[in-house]
């Protein structure tokens, strides 16, 4: 039961925080984003003697996560928060890093579901586009074509700002 | 490699650079120039995603698995019990069946396995937050119901329910709110020789309050009550 113990903390202090963000740009809501993550690990105990091989841990508890949050439309749709209402620390860097990143936030919750969570997925997790595609049951050829759109949407969405930011910092 | 299928190639994941994409940067300047861009833009996208976790969630993430731990092994003792008796009283097994749930004595029992834990945190639960977990059995507080230590959703003998920590007048009382199933028995009163209970049908669900003392329990269930509504 120690061992069982252990190994849950270590995956908690491994997955928590980045499973967290997962969440919160599955939903844009901080205590539904914890909910599912609180719901995650729950499971993840209950089947911990399942995971045998401890490299496949990320994407183990991804899945669970995404069944999670299945789940909750299952039940009941939450309301979702307006992208406008919605603000997130972001207390490191300059005020105009801030700004820019708050406008960067707001243009990636913008984004079509099916665009945003390949993309997530790859800047949190640095899941690469073969274990997207394992990931979200599609081809490769998908994946990636879904993160180019990604990209290119928030590059054009972000231009305005990236020439401002150019001309400032000469 | 041409222009177009660089950028693609870029746009759709710049860190995985197969051989020709990284003899194109080493042997191209413009292309050197392109892909120093675009690791610019996944910077600033990679920063703007980590978004920080909220504070003390690794110890609330302890909480819930060691509760739902002691839950088990308390559950397991049920089952054993059940087991022993199912032999000598076929009535007793009834008692045990799923669904056929006296409330007052699983709000005790609740209490006395969870011990002191929840107790001992304040968490400062916001009436938000509380209404983001109400939302999934279609309720909502509309008003403010007073201090929450915590606020959480728990297995409550298979139902799934609002378990919360609220400021009483004479302390801390535990709130269940707990939605309507089949055969559910809900007794307006119950105690035993520690705590003290109370409940009110809302209709949709009951309202559970346990304390130490009957005013204490009386007040926080009219004070939940009175502010607690179900949209369908």
């Amino acid at each position: 039961m120690m061992m069982k113990q252990r190994r849950f903390e270590a995956l908690v202090d491994a997955f928590q925080a980045d499973l967290y963000r997962y969440a919160y740009w599955l939903c844009h809501d901080k205590t539904v984003a914890e909910d599912i993550v609180q719901e995650t690990y729950l499971r993840a105990w209950k089947a911990l003697d399942s995971l045998q091989d401890e490299h496949a841990a990320k994407s183990w508890l991804i899945t669970i996560l995404r069944r999670e949050n299945a789940r909750r439309f299952e039940r009941k749709q939450f309301d979702l928060v307006d992208i406008d209402d919605f603000a997130v620390a972001s207390e490191d860097g300059s005020p105009d890093t801030a700004i820019e990143q708050r406008e960067i936030q707001r243009h990636i919750s913008a984004l079509a579901l099916e665009y945003r969570e390949p993309l997530i997925l790859q800047l949190i997790f640095g899941l690469s586009g073969d274990e997207i595609a394992t990931q979200l049951q599609l081809n490769k050829n998908t994946v990636m074509t879904r993160l180019f759109r990604a990209r290119n949407q928030l590059k054009d969405a972000l231009q305005p700002y990236s020439q401002q930011g150019g001309q400032q910092h000469g | 490699m041409d222009d177009l299928t660089f950028r693609r190639a870029l746009m759709s994941s710049p860190d995985e650079l197969d051989e020709a994409l990284r003899k194109a940067i080493a042997e191209q300047p413009d292309k050197k120039q392109l892909w120093l861009e675009h690791q610019r833009l996944n910077e600033k996208l990679r920063n703007a995603v980590c978004v920080p976790a909220p504070d003390g969630m690794r110890a609330r993430l302890m909480l819930r698995q060691t509760m739902q731990q002691r839950h088990r092994s308390r559950r397991r003792q049920y089952w054993a019990v059940a087991a022993s008796v199912a032999l000598v009283s076929l009535f007793s097994l009834t008692y045990l069946l799923p669904g056929n749930v006296n409330l007052g004595d699983h709000a005790l029992a609740h209490v006395y396995h969870e011990g002191t834990a929840p107790f001992l945190i304040d968490e400062q639960v916001g009436l938000s937050q509380v209404n983001a977990k109400l939302a999934q059995f279609s309720g909502q507080f509309t008003g403010d119901i007073g201090k929450v230590y915590y606020a959480n959703l728990c297995d409550f003998d298979r139902i799934k329910s609002l378990h919360m920590i609220i400021d009483g007048p004479d302390g801390k009382v535990s709130v269940f709110v707990v939605p309507h199933q089949a055969q559910q028995q809900v007794p307006a009163y119950f105690h035993d020789a520690l705590y003290t209970g109370e409940s009110k049908n809302l209709g949709h669900a009951s309202v559970v309050v346990v304390g130490k003392s009957a005013a204490a329990v009386e007040q926080a269930l009219q004070r939940v009550s009175n502010q607690l509504q179900f949209s369908a």
